[in-house]
């Protein structure tokens, strides 16, 4: 999650009352800055009508944008791109400092669709807008990509990503053996490949435009980032809904790595847990999830790549989908707290999804995961 | 260089009585007044929400940035030699499509826009005519 006043201004306390409008209400806008194709600011944009924005930590092109925009022709889709803002008015008093807090929301590059024409005569676009992973995931590799033994997976990463800006997490674990790829893979496929052999988030930009690679940390792990309650300062709206998928989570995972010139690793992982209950205990059975084509730079990270298909899968048994007051501070994956007594939750939360529209009066859908140790 | 110094005369500035509109492209041009102008009413509205939180008795309300602000007046044209030219003033406005500015005797002055038109009726000693000027954002 960014920061709740990324400059610094106010304190958290003081932002998080303006978000939640403890005094009954808060002014909340959208402006919009046009970037250059290395993310320079080239200015402010007054031709987007409307928008939405949203972010899927676990699809491939995590955060997506769709805009409405007047066409005056001074959009060079093949180069421009377009950071939302969100402004949240802070009530006074301000002793000197800015009068509102300001999140960006992305940087989001433009598809080019059709125009359209109204009876006014007024020509719009409604463009489907994707950050910088769509870079990648667009960029294949023409030859056979290899990667040699030895190597260093950040390395590599920082090879494959070079010329982006990046947020890079050294890692000291080298390639055991030469790694490649086929003519034509998408060089998003090969990153997060890399990534996901040191136990690596899949990739995500920030908000600034900055490619993210660190270590996965999972949410059990984590502090949660935000509280949502129902109490008197809740930003829940509408109705939340809870589900609940037991039938075919498995509760035990075995890792396979094997290459030819190595001898094979294989990691392990039982959900024995009592308290959990889709473990072995508490079905009576096992269910195995079985991957054999897997890559890992050691037996540690294997073991830790099990760990974490078994938290993954473990904690999609419980979802929720609920809305609230538009909260621009989400990022990507957050781990979030909900208190909610009609549901019977008091609980951490990883953040899966969410989306808003980009003008006041709006609500945000998220949809969490259960945070469950197994 | 030479130069004139007129002569200090004493007066009182004219009171603005009425309408004054002229189209901010051609001020000199286009100015005209109406001095009967009658029933003005404002419309003054912030962009807002109104939501009901959970677990809290009473809504939040949100707010945007954008202004609604209109006026309604409706301005008489008395039978005349300027009566023609009076009333095609606004049919131009209109068709034009651009904003105009506006000021009245009561201190408001803005840029306005006549988004729905104007009404025309004729009466016995003139026509009236029902502007609705919705106030927008114009740089020089």
């Amino acid at each position: 999650m960014q920061p709740l006043d990324p400059a610094g201004n106010y304190s958290d306390d003081e932002v998080i009352d303006a978000l939640s409008a403890a005094r009954g209400t808060r002014s909340m806008s959208f402006r919009y800055e046009r970037l250059d194709e290395l993310n320079n600011l080239v200015g402010p944009v007054d031709w987007v009508l409307s928008g939405s924005v949203a972010n899927n930590s676990l699809a491939d092109i995590k955060r997506t944008a769709k805009l409405r925009v007047l066409d005056r022709g001074q959009i060079n889709y093949l180069r421009d791109r377009i950071r939302p803002v969100a402004r949240l008015t802070m009530p006074g008093p301000h002793d000197g400092r800015a009068p509102y807090v300001e999140w960006p929301l992305g940087v989001f590059l433009l598809s080019t669709p059709e125009r359209t024409v109204g009876t006014a005569g007024v020509v719009e676009r409604e463009v489907a807008a994707y950050d910088q992973l769509v870079v990648l995931a667009d960029d294949k590799v023409a030859d056979r990509y290899s990667v040699a033994a030895g190597t260093l997976y950040t390395d590599a990463i920082a090879t494959l990503t070079f010329g982006l800006a990046r947020n890079l997490v050294p890692s000291d674990k080298a390639l055991t053996s030469a790694r490649e790829w086929e003519p034509g893979t998408p060089k998003l496929r090969i990153l997060n490949d890399l990534l996901a052999a040191i136990n690596y988030e899949s990739a995500w930009f920030d908000e600034l435009g900055r490619l993210v690679c660190r270590p996965y940390q999972s949410p059990t792990d984590r502090s949660s980032e935000y509280a949502y309650a129902t109490d008197d300062k809740s930003v829940i709206v509408g109705e939340a809904a809870q589900s609940l998928d037991l039938f075919s989570v498995p509760n035990r995972w075995v890792l396979v790595k094997s290459e030819a010139d190595e001898a094979p690793l294989t990691s392990a992982y039982t959900n024995d847990d009592p308290a959990s209950p889709t473990s072995t205990v508490s079905r009576g059975r096992v269910i195995v999830d079985f991957r054999d084509d897997e890559d890992a730079a050691d037996q540690a990270t294997l073991d830790a790549r099990a760990a974490r298909y078994a938290f993954e899968a473990s904690q999609v048994f419980e979802s929720v989908d609920f809305e609230t007051l538009v909260m621009p501070m989400h990022s990507n994956a957050d781990v979030v707290t909900l208190t909610h007594p009609a549901l019977s939750l008091d609980a951490k939360f990883s953040e899966q999804s969410w989306e808003y529209d980009l003008k006041a009066g709006a609500t945000m859908s998220h949809k969490l995961r259960r945070v469950v140790s197994v | 260089m030479s130069r004139a110094v007129s002569d200090i005369i004493s007066g009182v500035a004219p009171a603005l009585v009425g309408v004054w509109v002229h189209d901010p492209l051609d001020a000199s041009d286009t100015v005209r007044s109406y001095p009967f102008a009658d029933g003005r009413t404002e419309h003054l509205a912030p962009e807002s929400s109104v939501l009901t939180v959970v677990g809290r008795t009473r809504p939040v309300v949100e707010f945007g940035e954008a202004l609604d602000e209109s006026l309604k007046v409706t301005i008489f044209v008395p039978f005349g030699p300027e009566h023609d030219e009076a009333v095609q003033w606004w049919r131009d406005a209109v068709l034009a499509r651009r904003a105009i500015f506006y000021r009245d005797n009561r201190g408001r002055a803005f840029y306005g826009v006549l988004a729905s038109g104007v009404d025309p009726v004729d009466g016995r000693a003139g026509t009236a005519l029902a502007v609705e000027l919705t106030r927008v954002d114009w740089e020089a």
